[in-house]
Protein backbone atom coordinates (compact mmCIF):
# COMPACT_ATOMS: atom_id res chain seq x y z
CA UNK A 1 0.00 0.00 0.00
CA UNK A 2 1.74 3.12 -1.05
CA UNK A 3 0.59 6.63 0.58
CA UNK A 4 1.53 9.61 0.04
CA UNK A 5 4.26 11.61 2.13
CA UNK A 6 4.62 14.72 3.41
CA UNK A 7 8.02 16.51 4.53
CA UNK A 8 7.67 17.81 7.95
CA UNK A 9 9.16 20.83 6.32
CA UNK A 10 6.71 21.34 4.07
CA UNK A 11 4.15 20.15 6.48
CA UNK A 12 4.41 23.27 8.75
CA UNK A 13 4.41 25.85 5.79
CA UNK A 14 1.77 24.52 4.19
CA UNK A 15 -0.22 24.62 7.95
CA UNK A 16 1.33 27.61 9.44
CA UNK A 17 2.06 25.32 12.57
CA UNK A 18 5.00 25.52 14.80
CA UNK A 19 8.21 22.91 15.43
CA UNK A 20 6.97 23.67 19.75
CA UNK A 21 3.36 23.06 18.33
CA UNK A 22 3.94 20.12 16.46
CA UNK A 23 6.63 18.63 18.90
CA UNK A 24 4.24 19.06 22.02
CA UNK A 25 1.00 17.52 20.03
CA UNK A 26 2.93 14.08 19.87
CA UNK A 27 3.72 14.34 23.19
CA UNK A 28 0.05 14.79 23.95
CA UNK A 29 -1.04 11.90 21.67
CA UNK A 30 -2.28 14.03 19.10
CA UNK A 31 -0.76 12.96 16.40
CA UNK A 32 0.47 9.00 16.81
CA UNK A 33 3.99 7.62 16.75
CA UNK A 34 2.94 5.72 13.38
CA UNK A 35 2.58 8.58 11.46
CA UNK A 36 6.30 9.84 12.26
CA UNK A 37 8.39 7.84 9.26
CA UNK A 38 12.12 8.72 9.73
CA UNK A 39 13.70 8.62 6.24
CA UNK A 40 17.35 9.17 4.34
CA UNK A 41 17.63 11.94 2.36
CA UNK A 42 20.16 14.12 0.74
CA UNK A 43 19.84 16.53 3.55
CA UNK A 44 19.91 13.67 6.04
CA UNK A 45 17.46 12.31 8.10
CA UNK A 46 14.27 13.42 7.71
CA UNK A 47 10.91 13.12 9.04
CA UNK A 48 7.48 12.94 6.67
CA UNK A 49 3.97 12.10 7.99
CA UNK A 50 0.66 10.11 4.87
CA UNK A 51 -0.22 13.25 3.55
CA UNK A 52 -3.80 12.51 3.97
CA UNK A 53 -4.22 11.39 7.67
CA UNK A 54 -1.39 14.04 9.09
CA UNK A 55 -3.35 17.41 7.61
CA UNK A 56 -6.84 16.70 8.47
CA UNK A 57 -5.44 15.89 12.19
CA UNK A 58 -4.02 19.20 11.98
CA UNK A 59 -7.20 20.48 10.81
CA UNK A 60 -8.96 19.59 13.91
CA UNK A 61 -6.73 20.04 15.92
CA UNK A 62 -6.58 23.58 15.22
CA UNK A 63 -10.57 23.49 14.47
CA UNK A 64 -10.99 22.35 18.17
CA UNK A 65 -8.54 23.30 20.17
CA UNK A 66 -9.43 26.45 21.22
CA UNK A 67 -12.66 25.30 23.63
CA UNK A 68 -10.73 21.99 24.71
CA UNK A 69 -7.83 21.09 26.60
CA UNK A 70 -5.21 18.66 25.02
CA UNK A 71 -5.50 16.19 27.15
CA UNK A 72 -9.91 16.19 25.82
CA UNK A 73 -8.29 16.77 22.46
CA UNK A 74 -5.93 13.08 22.63
CA UNK A 75 -9.19 11.54 23.97
CA UNK A 76 -11.19 12.68 20.89
CA UNK A 77 -8.26 11.39 18.53
CA UNK A 78 -7.72 8.24 20.60
CA UNK A 79 -8.65 4.72 18.48
CA UNK A 80 -9.56 3.47 21.69
CA UNK A 81 -13.85 3.75 21.95
CA UNK A 82 -14.52 5.94 24.02
CA UNK A 83 -17.18 6.53 27.23
CA UNK A 84 -19.46 8.37 25.95
CA UNK A 85 -22.77 7.59 24.99
CA UNK A 86 -25.91 8.77 23.34
CA UNK A 87 -29.55 8.21 22.94
CA UNK A 88 -31.43 6.80 20.28
CA UNK A 89 -32.90 10.53 19.25
CA UNK A 90 -30.14 12.00 19.31
CA UNK A 91 -28.17 9.66 16.88
CA UNK A 92 -30.96 10.37 14.23
CA UNK A 93 -31.29 14.42 15.57
CA UNK A 94 -27.65 14.92 14.75
CA UNK A 95 -27.27 12.46 11.47
CA UNK A 96 -24.96 10.10 13.70
CA UNK A 97 -26.63 7.24 11.20
CA UNK A 98 -29.30 6.81 9.10
CA UNK A 99 -32.86 6.07 10.21
CA UNK A 100 -32.92 3.07 8.33
CA UNK A 101 -29.65 1.80 9.70
CA UNK A 102 -30.85 2.10 13.26
CA UNK A 103 -34.43 0.65 12.67
CA UNK A 104 -32.44 -2.34 11.25
CA UNK A 105 -30.40 -2.67 14.25
CA UNK A 106 -32.75 -2.07 16.67
CA UNK A 107 -34.76 -4.84 15.07
CA UNK A 108 -32.24 -7.38 15.01
CA UNK A 109 -30.21 -6.64 18.49
CA UNK A 110 -32.85 -4.55 20.48
CA UNK A 111 -33.51 -1.00 21.33
CA UNK A 112 -31.68 0.70 24.11
CA UNK A 113 -32.56 3.46 26.22
CA UNK A 114 -28.72 4.86 26.15
CA UNK A 115 -26.69 3.40 23.44
CA UNK A 116 -23.04 3.28 24.67
CA UNK A 117 -20.38 3.91 22.46
CA UNK A 118 -19.43 0.32 21.03
CA UNK A 119 -23.13 -0.39 20.16
CA UNK A 120 -23.30 2.98 18.30
CA UNK A 121 -20.05 1.89 16.50
CA UNK A 122 -21.91 -0.74 15.39
CA UNK A 123 -24.91 0.80 13.91
CA UNK A 124 -22.23 3.58 12.31
CA UNK A 125 -20.33 0.90 10.69
CA UNK A 126 -24.01 -0.59 9.17
CA UNK A 127 -24.65 2.72 8.26
CA UNK A 128 -21.25 3.72 6.68
CA UNK A 129 -21.73 0.42 4.47
CA UNK A 130 -24.98 0.97 3.37
CA UNK A 131 -24.40 4.74 2.50
CA UNK A 132 -21.39 3.14 0.18
CA UNK A 133 -23.40 0.46 -1.51
CA UNK A 134 -20.86 -1.97 -0.75
CA UNK A 135 -23.97 -3.96 1.34
CA UNK A 136 -27.44 -4.42 1.25
CA UNK A 137 -29.57 -4.24 4.02
CA UNK A 138 -30.08 -8.39 4.27
CA UNK A 139 -26.23 -8.46 4.22
CA UNK A 140 -26.11 -6.39 7.51
CA UNK A 141 -27.29 -8.89 9.64
CA UNK A 142 -24.55 -10.77 9.60
CA UNK A 143 -21.92 -7.80 10.46
CA UNK A 144 -24.45 -6.51 13.29
CA UNK A 145 -24.03 -10.03 14.83
CA UNK A 146 -20.15 -9.40 13.94
CA UNK A 147 -20.22 -6.12 15.68
CA UNK A 148 -21.99 -6.87 18.70
CA UNK A 149 -20.51 -10.20 19.38
CA UNK A 150 -17.00 -10.39 18.29
CA UNK A 151 -15.65 -6.76 18.22
CA UNK A 152 -15.85 -6.12 22.12
CA UNK A 153 -13.56 -8.84 22.39
CA UNK A 154 -10.36 -7.35 20.30
CA UNK A 155 -7.84 -6.47 22.42
CA UNK A 156 -6.06 -4.56 19.76
CA UNK A 157 -7.42 -1.00 18.15
CA UNK A 158 -5.56 -1.73 15.06
CA UNK A 159 -7.29 -3.92 12.78
CA UNK A 160 -10.04 -3.89 9.60
CA UNK A 161 -13.58 -5.21 9.14
CA UNK A 162 -13.42 -7.14 5.82
CA UNK A 163 -16.98 -8.25 3.89
CA UNK A 164 -16.28 -10.72 1.52
CA UNK A 165 -18.34 -12.26 -1.39
CA UNK A 166 -18.11 -15.57 -3.24
CA UNK A 167 -20.48 -16.44 -6.15
CA UNK A 168 -23.20 -14.12 -4.64
CA UNK A 169 -22.59 -15.64 -0.81
CA UNK A 170 -21.77 -12.73 1.44
CA UNK A 171 -19.91 -13.08 4.81
CA UNK A 172 -17.76 -10.58 6.78
CA UNK A 173 -15.37 -10.65 9.73
CA UNK A 174 -12.74 -9.00 11.59
CA UNK A 175 -8.74 -9.23 11.46
CA UNK A 176 -6.81 -7.89 14.69
CA UNK A 177 -3.37 -6.29 13.85
CA UNK A 178 -1.96 -5.01 10.83
CA UNK A 179 -1.49 -8.22 8.77
CA UNK A 180 -2.40 -8.88 5.34
CA UNK A 181 -4.84 -11.19 4.05
CA UNK A 182 -4.66 -13.36 0.86
CA UNK A 183 -8.06 -15.18 -0.51
CA UNK A 184 -8.85 -17.41 -3.60
CA UNK A 185 -9.35 -15.66 -6.20
CA UNK A 186 -12.78 -16.12 -6.75
CA UNK A 187 -13.75 -14.38 -3.60
CA UNK A 188 -14.16 -10.59 -4.16
CA UNK A 189 -13.37 -8.02 -1.26
CA UNK A 190 -16.81 -5.83 -1.06
CA UNK A 191 -16.11 -3.83 1.90
CA UNK A 192 -12.89 -3.33 3.83
CA UNK A 193 -12.95 -1.13 7.07
CA UNK A 194 -9.75 0.33 8.72
CA UNK A 195 -10.98 0.09 12.16
CA UNK A 196 -9.45 2.44 14.36
CA UNK A 197 -9.63 5.16 11.22
CA UNK A 198 -13.19 4.82 11.97
CA UNK A 199 -13.89 4.68 15.19
CA UNK A 200 -11.85 8.47 15.04
CA UNK A 201 -14.39 9.47 11.99
CA UNK A 202 -17.22 8.91 14.14
CA UNK A 203 -16.00 10.19 17.29
CA UNK A 204 -15.15 13.20 15.01
CA UNK A 205 -18.84 13.27 13.70
CA UNK A 206 -19.88 12.89 16.84
CA UNK A 207 -18.49 16.45 18.07
CA UNK A 208 -18.91 17.93 15.37
CA UNK A 209 -22.75 17.32 15.26
CA UNK A 210 -23.63 17.10 19.21
CA UNK B 1 -17.31 0.19 39.98
CA UNK B 2 -15.44 -2.33 42.10
CA UNK B 3 -14.69 -0.66 45.83
CA UNK B 4 -11.21 -0.31 46.53
CA UNK B 5 -10.19 -2.01 49.67
CA UNK B 6 -8.35 0.66 52.37
CA UNK B 7 -4.65 -1.08 52.18
CA UNK B 8 -2.68 -0.52 55.70
CA UNK B 9 -0.42 -3.47 55.75
CA UNK B 10 3.24 -2.06 54.92
CA UNK B 11 6.13 -3.62 54.38
CA UNK B 12 9.21 -3.21 55.97
CA UNK B 13 13.05 -4.42 55.43
CA UNK B 14 16.15 -3.41 57.29
CA UNK B 15 19.11 -5.38 57.49
CA UNK B 16 19.55 -7.92 54.48
CA UNK B 17 16.08 -9.81 53.45
CA UNK B 18 13.73 -10.16 50.33
CA UNK B 19 10.53 -10.37 50.30
CA UNK B 20 7.26 -11.08 47.67
CA UNK B 21 5.56 -8.17 46.26
CA UNK B 22 2.07 -7.54 46.08
CA UNK B 23 0.01 -4.12 47.36
CA UNK B 24 1.16 -2.67 50.45
CA UNK B 25 0.88 1.32 51.96
CA UNK B 26 4.13 2.05 52.61
CA UNK B 27 7.42 -0.11 51.65
CA UNK B 28 10.73 0.88 53.10
CA UNK B 29 14.41 -0.91 52.87
CA UNK B 30 17.01 -0.06 54.78
CA UNK B 31 19.92 -2.21 53.80
CA UNK B 32 19.83 -4.89 51.38
CA UNK B 33 16.54 -5.95 50.15
CA UNK B 34 15.29 -7.32 47.56
CA UNK B 35 11.51 -7.59 46.29
CA UNK B 36 9.92 -10.60 43.79
CA UNK B 37 7.12 -9.90 41.52
CA UNK B 38 5.58 -6.76 40.79
CA UNK B 39 4.74 -4.12 43.47
CA UNK B 40 2.26 -1.39 44.34
CA UNK B 41 2.28 0.87 47.28
CA UNK B 42 1.78 4.37 47.83
CA UNK B 43 5.35 5.29 49.09
CA UNK B 44 8.23 3.36 48.21
CA UNK B 45 11.61 4.38 49.99
CA UNK B 46 14.38 2.38 50.02
CA UNK B 47 18.62 3.26 51.40
CA UNK B 48 21.11 1.29 50.80
CA UNK B 49 20.72 -1.66 47.81
CA UNK B 50 17.36 -2.79 46.53
CA UNK B 51 15.68 -4.22 43.47
CA UNK B 52 12.71 -4.70 42.67
CA UNK B 53 12.05 -7.72 40.17
CA UNK B 54 8.28 -6.66 38.57
CA UNK B 55 7.04 -3.53 37.60
CA UNK B 56 6.59 -0.78 40.50
CA UNK B 57 3.35 1.61 40.71
CA UNK B 58 3.57 4.29 43.49
CA UNK B 59 2.49 7.51 44.29
CA UNK B 60 6.39 8.01 45.52
CA UNK B 61 9.49 6.61 44.79
CA UNK B 62 12.26 7.39 47.00
CA UNK B 63 15.10 6.00 46.37
CA UNK B 64 19.18 6.44 48.22
CA UNK B 65 22.06 5.20 47.92
CA UNK B 66 21.63 2.19 44.68
CA UNK B 67 18.19 1.29 43.65
CA UNK B 68 17.07 -1.20 40.62
CA UNK B 69 14.06 -1.94 38.75
CA UNK B 70 13.86 -4.74 36.74
CA UNK B 71 10.27 -3.74 34.79
CA UNK B 72 8.20 -0.47 34.38
CA UNK B 73 7.99 2.17 36.71
CA UNK B 74 4.83 4.43 37.36
CA UNK B 75 4.74 7.36 39.89
CA UNK B 76 4.04 10.84 40.70
CA UNK B 77 7.09 11.36 42.29
CA UNK B 78 10.48 9.40 41.27
CA UNK B 79 13.81 10.77 43.50
CA UNK B 80 17.13 9.00 42.99
CA UNK B 81 19.78 10.27 45.26
CA UNK B 82 22.81 7.68 44.04
CA UNK B 83 22.27 5.32 41.48
CA UNK B 84 18.98 4.21 39.75
CA UNK B 85 18.71 1.64 37.29
CA UNK B 86 15.11 0.54 35.07
CA UNK B 87 15.15 -1.44 32.90
CA UNK B 88 11.83 -0.73 31.69
CA UNK B 89 9.75 2.53 30.97
CA UNK B 90 9.49 5.14 33.14
CA UNK B 91 6.39 7.04 33.87
CA UNK B 92 6.33 9.72 36.16
CA UNK B 93 5.37 13.31 37.57
CA UNK B 94 8.26 14.78 38.70
CA UNK B 95 11.39 13.14 37.98
CA UNK B 96 14.65 14.31 40.22
CA UNK B 97 17.73 12.44 39.69
CA UNK B 98 20.94 13.34 41.78
CA UNK B 99 23.90 11.16 40.62
CA UNK B 100 23.34 8.81 37.87
CA UNK B 101 20.13 7.13 36.15
CA UNK B 102 19.54 4.46 33.38
CA UNK B 103 16.71 3.43 31.95
CA UNK B 104 15.91 0.81 29.20
CA UNK B 105 12.48 1.81 28.18
CA UNK B 106 11.72 5.46 27.92
CA UNK B 107 10.69 8.19 29.70
CA UNK B 108 8.09 10.28 30.24
CA UNK B 109 7.81 12.53 33.02
CA UNK B 110 5.66 16.24 33.35
CA UNK B 111 9.02 17.61 34.87
CA UNK B 112 12.70 16.32 34.66
CA UNK B 113 15.36 17.58 36.56
CA UNK B 114 18.76 15.76 35.93
CA UNK B 115 21.78 17.13 38.02
CA UNK B 116 24.56 13.82 37.53
CA UNK B 117 23.89 12.24 34.48
CA UNK B 118 21.05 9.83 33.04
CA UNK B 119 20.97 7.53 30.37
CA UNK B 120 17.88 6.44 28.14
CA UNK B 121 17.67 4.22 25.62
CA UNK B 122 14.40 5.07 24.27
CA UNK B 123 12.87 8.10 23.70
CA UNK B 124 12.28 10.87 26.72
CA UNK B 125 9.43 13.30 26.65
CA UNK B 126 8.47 15.96 28.97
CA UNK B 127 6.88 19.01 29.80
CA UNK B 128 9.95 21.01 31.18
CA UNK B 129 13.74 19.01 30.68
CA UNK B 130 16.44 20.41 33.02
CA UNK B 131 19.91 18.55 33.10
CA UNK B 132 22.97 19.99 35.02
CA UNK B 133 25.06 17.69 33.70
CA UNK B 134 25.46 15.00 31.24
CA UNK B 135 23.28 12.47 29.52
CA UNK B 136 22.49 10.21 26.51
CA UNK B 137 18.86 10.05 25.06
CA UNK B 138 18.48 6.93 22.37
CA UNK B 139 15.94 8.37 20.71
CA UNK B 140 14.06 11.63 20.41
CA UNK B 141 13.89 13.72 23.82
CA UNK B 142 11.30 15.99 23.14
CA UNK B 143 9.92 18.21 26.04
CA UNK B 144 8.54 21.88 25.23
CA UNK B 145 11.35 23.88 27.61
CA UNK B 146 14.31 21.92 27.28
CA UNK B 147 17.47 23.78 29.50
CA UNK B 148 20.66 22.29 29.37
CA UNK B 149 23.65 22.99 31.27
CA UNK B 150 26.90 21.35 29.92
CA UNK B 151 29.20 19.88 32.82
CA UNK B 152 29.20 16.32 30.58
CA UNK B 153 29.37 14.93 27.63
CA UNK B 154 24.92 15.18 26.21
CA UNK B 155 24.20 13.55 23.73
CA UNK B 156 20.45 12.64 21.42
CA UNK B 157 19.71 11.16 18.57
CA UNK B 158 17.08 14.06 18.00
CA UNK B 159 15.91 17.19 20.07
CA UNK B 160 12.33 18.75 19.13
CA UNK B 161 10.73 20.91 21.59
CA UNK B 162 9.41 24.54 21.65
CA UNK B 163 12.06 26.47 23.87
CA UNK B 164 15.67 25.00 23.61
CA UNK B 165 18.33 26.54 25.46
CA UNK B 166 22.28 24.69 26.16
CA UNK B 167 24.81 26.63 28.40
CA UNK B 168 28.11 25.73 28.83
CA UNK B 169 29.17 27.60 32.63
CA UNK B 170 32.64 29.14 32.61
CA UNK B 171 34.08 27.83 36.43
CA UNK B 172 33.64 24.47 36.97
CA UNK B 173 33.79 23.37 33.24
CA UNK B 174 37.58 25.15 32.98
CA UNK B 175 38.39 23.70 36.28
CA UNK B 176 37.14 20.07 34.39
CA UNK B 177 39.15 20.81 31.34
CA UNK B 178 41.95 21.32 33.86
CA UNK B 179 41.74 17.42 34.65
CA UNK B 180 41.10 16.62 30.61
CA UNK B 181 38.02 15.20 30.91
CA UNK B 182 35.77 14.24 28.04
CA UNK B 183 35.06 17.33 25.67
CA UNK B 184 31.89 18.60 26.93
CA UNK B 185 29.41 19.21 24.36
CA UNK B 186 26.08 18.25 23.14
CA UNK B 187 26.32 16.25 19.87
CA UNK B 188 22.92 15.59 17.95
CA UNK B 189 21.59 14.68 14.60
CA UNK B 190 18.70 17.48 14.40
CA UNK B 191 17.34 19.74 16.56
CA UNK B 192 14.34 21.61 16.29
CA UNK B 193 12.25 23.97 17.98
CA UNK B 194 10.38 27.48 18.17
CA UNK B 195 13.03 28.92 19.99
CA UNK B 196 17.12 28.10 20.17
CA UNK B 197 19.92 29.03 21.59
CA UNK B 198 23.07 27.01 21.59
CA UNK B 199 27.13 26.54 22.95
CA UNK B 200 28.99 24.42 22.35
CA UNK B 201 27.00 21.96 20.65
CA UNK B 202 27.53 19.63 17.25
CA UNK B 203 24.40 19.39 15.27
CA UNK B 204 24.14 18.20 11.45
CA UNK B 205 20.50 19.90 11.25
CA UNK B 206 19.47 22.64 13.31
CA UNK B 207 15.60 23.92 12.84
CA UNK B 208 14.14 26.69 14.30
CA UNK B 209 12.30 30.05 14.40
CA UNK B 210 14.78 31.88 16.23
CA UNK B 211 17.89 30.68 16.33
CA UNK B 212 20.91 31.66 17.93
CA UNK B 213 24.26 29.66 17.75
CA UNK B 214 26.20 30.88 20.59
CA UNK B 215 29.95 29.75 21.03
CA UNK B 216 31.69 26.72 20.33
CA UNK B 217 29.41 24.96 17.89
CA UNK B 218 29.59 23.10 14.82
CA UNK B 219 26.49 22.78 12.52
CA UNK B 220 25.85 21.46 9.47
CA UNK B 221 22.82 23.53 8.56
CA UNK B 222 20.54 25.61 10.03
CA UNK B 223 17.25 26.39 8.53
CA UNK B 224 15.19 29.35 10.36
CA UNK B 225 11.99 31.14 9.61
CA UNK B 226 12.81 34.74 11.29
CA UNK B 227 15.96 35.52 12.59
CA UNK B 228 19.24 33.61 13.00
CA UNK B 229 22.29 34.74 14.91
CA UNK B 230 25.28 32.96 14.75
CA UNK B 231 28.62 33.71 17.20
CA UNK B 232 32.32 34.42 15.34
CA UNK B 233 33.58 31.59 17.30
CA UNK B 234 31.31 28.68 15.67
CA UNK B 235 30.74 27.13 12.26
CA UNK B 236 27.11 27.05 10.31
CA UNK B 237 27.92 24.82 7.08
CA UNK B 238 25.08 26.34 5.01
CA UNK B 239 22.16 28.29 6.41
CA UNK B 240 18.86 28.70 4.85
CA UNK B 241 15.99 31.11 5.91
CA UNK B 242 12.64 29.85 5.04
Amino acid sequence: MTQELISKKDLLELTGISYGQLYRWKRKNLIPEAWFIRKSTFTGQETFFPKKEILVRIDNILYQKDDLSLDELADRFSPRPSDLSMTKEELILHNIVSKVALDYFIRLSGDAEVWTFERIFAVYVLHTLLETGEISLEEGSGLIQLMTDQYPNMSDSEGELLFIRKMGVSTCFLKQGTGEIYLEKGVKVAARLHLSSSVEALKTKIWREA
Amino acid sequence: MEAQPIITNDLSISGSGSADGGRYRNARINGNGRIDGDLECRSYKSAGHSHVYGNLAAREVILRGSGSVSGNVRSELLSVSGNGEFRGDVAAGLVKVNGSAGIGGSLTADTAVIRGSLQINGDCEAEKFEAYGGFEVGGLLNAGMIDIRLFGPCRAREIGGESIRVNKNGFLNSLASLFGSKRISLEAGTIEGDVIYLEHTFASVVRGRDVKIGPGCEIGRVEYTNTLYVDIDSTVAQRQQL
